[in-house]
């Protein structure tokens, strides 16, 4: 593969090999040749979650006590990068079920909510989604002005989260709100509880082939048996979004490799005063820097996924990684789109759709700026955010 | 009940082919191997038939290491194990001495129905299933496009070219798989986890020798350019004068 060009998925062994070809074929069988369509409709495609469930994307680290495969986090990487290769919003479809629903609920909760839900999450049966950015609270969550009143056998909760994917069809959704004392708990509120609603934002330019929700609480009971025992505070929910912003930062690779092949074919092909445009030397420079630049970003994804595997990596690691690979692809899908001319604004080919969705991957799980931010803080030791 | 599918690494059908430099085979370096497609639905039609009614299922190949890749995808498909016949240049083999192999395990192994594709796409000679069926004297169905399993035996439709036909055989049978008898599923990671798990023996066969090899290996010739021409006119003159069929 071409834009593996430092041969770093020779490292895989063979059962990892097989997994990311037959997602490959998966890939490039049931979602490319409708995935332009599917963005034009606004549209996710629904009929793949339970082809997902069966691939087993649904609960790749989780223990096989609950129906996970347990394996590590370098396969975890593979898979959304093989996914996102496709496009981001199926990505974010499977790292919202792994890493914002089913870890918050492997780590902070109770055997009984662990029995209940993990399964269901894993065969595709639920769906679920993750509710901490608010309409007026989103790089400062800590803001959030959702709460939870004690009550006799549970919570009554109100407020609202916003730009929530899969919002709508969840079964399930892992709401972050704060109880009396302003202490951040986390409730997993379940479809049909009186009072909950969503609201679909149809006007996105950005993840189409994904569903964004808005939910609304008002006077929600949640019983006690749906708040998580062991989540306290703000660092349960960035701890969950540490997981998902690793899958980014692979993510974001698989994009920028999608883009760049795109680029280099469409480049030989294309002929322009008598020959291809790729024996331009503009061109070249262009396709060379793309190469360096996924090649850099590979490296770090490769890094961060032994880091991660070996318990070693912090949360800055992962902030390095989502900021500088996300940056990445849009980059190589800007010269992408470059190089393909007024072809490449057609749905018809990828490299656009690729950079509008890397908008939205840039802003959420952390803006760029954000990230920046708390790289400052690791370097000079000084928070700027406030 | 017991079935046995055979299945033959081959070059990828989406590869760039080259001849060896002797002129007698394929170059085989940096081509992508799959399974022989139609022995693909073979090992599909005997994961169903496990799914459905609990069949023991064993997959069979020949050749070196390199072919456990394609053992590992049927067992990963859900075949329960592998037999792996060992033979270094097994793309030298001619039909005989693979359909051998296949004799030689199926004595072992005694399965009710040997499932394998109408033909490797590698050699095109169409020979195995009656083969195999011949020397065990197993009943023999060829180009299967549907089977219903019955109890004790196998009711199979084939398209020929005077119509369809609904045969019926009593096990022991030998079943050539034909396009259309199934879509073959992707293996999931869960399959891919297990395979690992999974057996794959290796045995050794004496096999005959025969007399007869491949001389040469050509490759198609290259496709000939695109022509656009404007109307009908244009046409009729270019059948007539250029490709010459007027």
């Amino acid at each position: 593969m071409l834009a593996d060009f430092y041969l770093l998925d020779d490292e895989l062994n063979e059962e990892e090999r097989q997994i990311r070809d037959t997602l490959r074929e998966f890939v490039k069988k049931e979602i490319l040749p409708h995935i332009g369509d599917w963005w034009l409709q606004g549209k996710f495609p629904m009929h793949l979650i339970k082809k997902f469930a069966e691939m087993g994307l649904l609960g790749i680290t989780a223990p096989e006590e609950y129906g996970g495969l347990n394996l590590s986090k370098r396969v975890y990487g593979i898979v959304a990068r093989e996914l996102e290769y496709a496009d981001s919003g199926i990505r974010s479809f499977v790292s919202v079920q792994n890493s914002l629903v089913i870890y918050p609920i492997l780590t902070y909760g109770s055997d009984e909510q662990k029995r209940r839900f993990i399964p269901k999450l894993i065969s595709g049966e639920m769906i679920g989604c993750f509710g901490l950015t608010e309409p007026d609270s989103g790089s400062d969550p800590a803001s959030m002005k959702t709460h939870a009143k004690k009550t006799k056998g549970g919570y009554i909760l109100n407020g609202a989260k916003m730009w929530i994917t899969n919002g709508s069809i969840a079964d399930v959704a892992v709401v972050w709100a704060k109880d009396e004392n302003g202490i951040i708990k986390g409730f997993l509120v379940e479809k049909g509880f009186e009072g909950f609603s969503t609201q679909e934002l149809k006007t996105k330019i950005s993840l189409r082939a994904s569903i964004t929700s808005e939910l609304i609480f008002n006077d929600v009971f949640v019983p006690d048996e749906n708040v998580l025992p062991y989540a306290e505070g703000l660092k349960a929910p960035l701890s969950c979004l540490t997981q998902a912003r690793y899958g980014i930062a692979w993510g974001a690779v698989g994009c920028a490799m999608a883009t760049f092949e795109e680029a280099v074919n469409y480049s030989k092909t294309r002929i322009a005063f008598g020959k291809p445009i790729a024996s331009f030397q503009l061109i070249q420079e262009k396709l060379a820097d793309m190469l360096t630049e996924i090649t850099e970003a590979q490296l770090v994804a490769w890094r961060l996924a032994e880091l991660m595997d070996s318990g070693r990596a912090s949360f800055r690691h992962v902030s390095l990684a989502k900021r500088n690979n996300v940056r990445t692809a849009i980059e190589v899908a800007r010269r992408a789109r470059a190089i393909l001319g007024a072809n490449g604004t057609l749905a018809e080919y990828h490299s656009m759709r690729h950079l509008a969705n890397l908008e939205a991957v840039e802003t959420y799980e952390g803006t760029y700026e954000i990230h920046t931010l708390i790289l400052g803080e690791y370097i000079t030791g000084i928070e700027a955010f406030r | 009940m017991k079935v046995m599918v055979f299945i033959k690494r081959v070059p990828d059908t989406a590869a760039i082919i080259k001849p060896s430099s002797d002129g007698k085979d394929i170059n085989r370096e940096n081509v992508p191997f799959i399974i022989n497609p139609y022995d693909e639905f073979a090992v599909e039609e005997a994961v169903k038939l496990k799914e459905s009614k609990g069949a023991e299922t064993v997959v069979v190949s020949i050749g070196g290491d390199e072919v456990k890749e394609q053992l590992r995808r049927a067992l990963a498909m859900g075949i329960d194990r592998a037999i792996l016949v060992k033979h270094s240049e097994f793309w030298k083999l001619n039909p005989s001495q693979i359909g051998e192999s296949i004799v030689e395990v199926a004595k072992r192994e005694n399965p009710d129905m040997i499932i394998l594709g109408k033909l490797t796409i590698d050699d095109y000679t169409y020979s195995l299933a009656p083969y195999v069926a011949y020397k065990l004297n197993y009943n023999l169905i060829t180009y299967a496009t549907k089977l219903e399993y019955l109890d004790g035996k196998v009711k199979a439709e084939r398209e020929t070219d005077l119509g369809n036909e609904v045969w019926e055989a009593e096990f022991p049978v030998v079943v050539s798989a034909e396009r259309g008898l199934n879509e073959p599923r992707l293996p999931n990671m869960r399959g891919i986890m297990m395979a690992k798990r999974k057996t794959i023996e290796e045995i050794e066969i004496n096999l005959p020798q025969y007399t007869y090899s491949i001389e040469t290996f050509t490759p198609p010739p290259p496709r000939k350019g695109v022509k656009i021409l404007e109307n009908v006119d244009e046409l009729i003159k270019a059948l007539k004068e250029e490709v010459k069929v007027l």
